[in-house]
């Protein structure tokens, strides 16, 4: 992660701005902190129990291997947003990173959760990654526009897959970046034309 | 200042004609200069080497083709070993450092100057970025054409989402090249 | 009238001159081509495929170079400005229908990238070796202009140019590129669309029953045009015909016809000069070259002027009509004619017969496949200064 590229003051629509910054391991009370305090139901959508000590220490590791890049974004001395990237150095999903984000309540539809986004598919890029995967619910309309925007495109459905607290299930969405394709441009035009003779 | 004939050659796929290209944008939309670029047919892209000739003059350019560069850049050992017999006297080569020997073939009085692009672009991230490497090598060497005009051409030149990873690749060539100026 | 901005892509580019002859046409309003692929003219009907979804337009890959030299005709009486794109041995395969184009006055831009022939010669090499071609090479007696780039700058201006000709004179208008121009990337500026002059059809005001398809008057012997769906009812044809259009294969008709369609050139050769000039004045040698030769002429002439000699150059930018008059007057002060062609000495002849033996004349040939030397030019250059 380029140093250069943060601190990053990022204006949202609504006139307000943040800071984004990379996660250090002395932020980890903070975030589990900015964690606690989300609604219980899109507590459930996070997929780890997050409030845990458990996770805490495990997410510390994984920082520090590089399996798992976080960005916050601070407002004031408050953490009102966090993405982060999970990508493995083995295995057969080696060349995929997934991306989960989260904005405070107070802190959305203001381009915060897109600001976010767009800083980890860049890093993302910049590390080598070939394909960025983001797992959203059908109904979370505003996220697969704010993807969409991002060059998403809807990868696979996984039908009546996440329940909510109330029991009612709906489909999830798997949404994907093929950056390969941007560096298959690359290597696209790298192509030296071949001699042809002949009409 | 003259005309510079200056030769690019490589194997195909490592981006030879880009590589002129972005030469010649430099200097033709970016820098005040005249370029022509013409890209090899016939016997001379024979085999698997390819080659971009790119003349930087002042004035207009009378005679397209460069048949004695004064500077080659060369990405492949088949490349080294087809031009340097072309190569002006007091001429320079620049070439990759780990795909070509340069091994005693160098004709009088010319001065020949390696960097490790491969390794550079593996670095960054990307090995297919060694020719934006050697572009940006070219660049800090001769000092032919500001960094500003080359770092607009590359921009032009490359496919959106790769700029950050090529202007970092132009920009690790440049310094590189800075240290061997003469 | 201005361009229309959608086929416009104002900017400064750093492309060849094949796209950039693609662009000249689009800036100039062509949105039919119908094509045949040859070496090395295909990048340009490539691009324009490319181009047309966004900018509106045609482009149909035909059998082969017959069937498109007479399709775009066809789109011509639809209304449309068309271009034509080939090299050498697609042009000798067009041939009649060049004719044809001639005799029904019907306006078209033909782009041949010339390539090293004969036959199918050298594909990647470049020449100028259809000069004659494309004046003689249909049969029958006719008329047509042709220009001669030298960049890919040139490309794209030229290409306005003759699509600007074609609508004025109604005779098929040639742009005699080579594979070095058309292959060779530089500086490309196109303006904007309010900044490039396009030259309209020369629609017709009279009413169907009022209008004849080839009525002309002393005055002005380009007849005025319709298109196929506007309501006129007209008859064109191949043969000797009359103002209605219909034949009239009689001795007189043909005298007046063919007349007045090589008169349209030939009587306004003095409108269609274009020969770009540099020292001609008191210079003992006079350089005459078109092309991508002229550009090497450009350097072989400085150096001949480093060493001593008065040498002019005089660029034909407009080689057919010949510039039969400008040479003439030349001949009167130069002593000798140095003509170096990409081709065993065609134009040479023209500058012969126009110079009439006032002065030496003297070829510098070239079989094709490559450009001179400098040093070829030069030499001849100072052989005859001597």
């Amino acid at each position: 992660m380029g140093p250069e590229s943060f601190p990053q003051n990022i204006h949202l629509r609504d006139g307000s701005s943040a800071t984004l910054l990379p996660l250090k391991p002395g932020d980890m009370d903070a975030l589990q902190a900015f964690y606690r305090n989300l609604p219980e139901e899109e507590r459930l959508v996070l997929k780890d129990d997050v409030a845990s000590p458990q996770w805490a220490k495990s997410f510390h590791q994984r920082l520090e291997t590089g399996e798992v890049i976080s960005l916050i974004a601070m407002a004031g001395d408050r953490i009102v947003g966090e993405g982060t990237l999970y990508r493995t150095f083995r295995g057969w999903t080696r060349h995929v990173g997934e991306i989960r984000i989260c904005c405070h309540q107070d802190y959305r539809r203001r381009g915060l959760g897109t600001s976010l986004a767009a800083n980890l598919v860049k890093l993302a890029t910049d590390l080598g990654i070939e394909k960025i995967i983001v797992q959203v619910v059908a109904n979370q309309l505003g996220a697969r526009k704010v993807f969409e925007k991002l060059g998403f495109h809807k990868d696979a459905v996984l039908p009546h897959h996440v329940m909510d607290l109330a029991g009612t299930k709906r489909d999830l969405i798997v949404m994907a970046n093929d950056v390969s394709q941007i560096w298959a441009a690359m290597e696209a035009i790298n192509q030296d034309t071949p001699l042809h003779m002949g009409d | 200042m003259a005309k510079t004939e200056i030769r690019v050659g490589g194997l195909g796929g490592q981006g030879v004609i880009l590589c002129g290209s972005i030469i010649g944008k430099a200097a033709a939309i970016h820098g005040g200069k005249h370029a022509t670029l013409i890209q090899a047919f016939g016997p001379e892209a024979r085999g698997s080497a390819c080659s971009a000739q790119v003349t930087v003059s002042d004035d207009v350019i009378g005679y397209p083709y460069v048949k004695n560069p004064d500077i080659l850049v060369l990405m492949s050992q088949d490349a080294f070993n087809q031009f340097i017999p072309q190569l002006k006297p007091g001429g320079m080569v620049l070439y990759e450092a780990e795909l070509v020997k340069p091994d005693g073939k160098l004709p009088e009085g010319v001065r020949a100057m390696g960097v490790p692009a491969t390794r550079f672009a593996e670095e960054l991230g990307r090995r297919l970025v060694l020719n934006i490497v050697m572009v940006g090598f070219f660049a800090g060497v001769t000092g032919l054409l500001p960094f500003e005009a080359v770092e607009k051409a590359v921009l032009d030149s490359v496919p959106r989402g790769t700029e950050e990873l090529n202007l970092k690749a132009l920009k690790k060539g440049y310094d590189f090249g800075r240290e061997q100026a003469v | 009238m201005h361009a229309d901005p959608k086929g416009v892509l104002t900017g400064v580019h750093f492309i060849d001159g094949d796209h950039a002859a693609c662009e000249g046409a689009l800036a100039a309003g062509c949105r039919f081509v119908a094509g045949y692929p040859i070496t090395p003219s295909t990048e340009i009907v490539e691009r324009f495929a490319h181009r047309i979804p966004k900018v509106g337009g045609v482009f149909i890959q035909m059998e082969d170079e017959l069937a498109a030299s007479i399709a775009i005709q066809g789109a011509v009486w639809g209304g449309q400005k068309v271009m034509n794109v080939t090299s050498g041995p697609g042009l000798s395969l067009m041939m009649e229908h060049l004719g044809y184009a001639f005799i029904t006055e019907t306006p078209c831009v033909w782009i041949d990238v010339q390539r090293c022939g004969p036959s199918t010669g050298m594909p990647t090499g470049p020449a100028q070796h259809d000069m004659m071609q494309v004046k003689w090479g249909s049969h029958g007696d006719f008329q047509i202009i042709a220009l001669c780039p030298n960049s890919p700058q040139e490309c794209f201006d030229f290409t306005i140019r003759a699509f600007n000709m074609a609508e004025t004179w109604r005779v098929p208008v040639f742009l005699m590129m080579d594979e070095v121009v058309g292959h060779m990337t530089e500086r490309v500026d196109i303006p904007e669309a309010s900044e490039i002059e396009v030259v309209e059809r020369k629609w017709t005001k009279k009413k169907p029953g009022e209008y004849k398809v080839y009525e002309t008057t002393p005055e002005d012997p380009v007849p005025e045009m319709v298109k196929a769906g506007d309501g006129y009812r007209i008859h064109v044809t191949g043969l000797t015909h009359n103002e209605k259009g219909y034949p009239d294969m009689t001795v007189p008709n043909q005298e007046r016809m063919l007349g007045r369609l090589i008169g349209k050139i030939t009587q306004n050769a003095h409108k269609l000069v274009d020969v770009r000039e540099d020292g001609v004045e008191g210079a003992d040698v006079v350089v005459v070259s078109y092309g991508i030769t002229s550009r090497v002429a450009m350097a072989a002439v400085e150096q001949a002027r480093a060493k001593g000699a008065k040498v002019g150059s005089a660029r034909l930018v407009i080689a057919w009509p010949f510039p039969a008059e400008r040479m003439k007057e030349i001949a009167r002060t130069a002593k000798v004619f140095v003509v170096p062609e990409m081709n065993m000495g065609q134009m040479v002849q023209e500058v012969e017969r126009a110079v009439a033996g006032a002065a030496k004349v003297v070829s510098v040939p070239h079989a094709g496949g490559s450009v001179h030397e400098v040093d070829t030019i030069l030499n001849a250059i100072m052989e005859a200064a001597r």
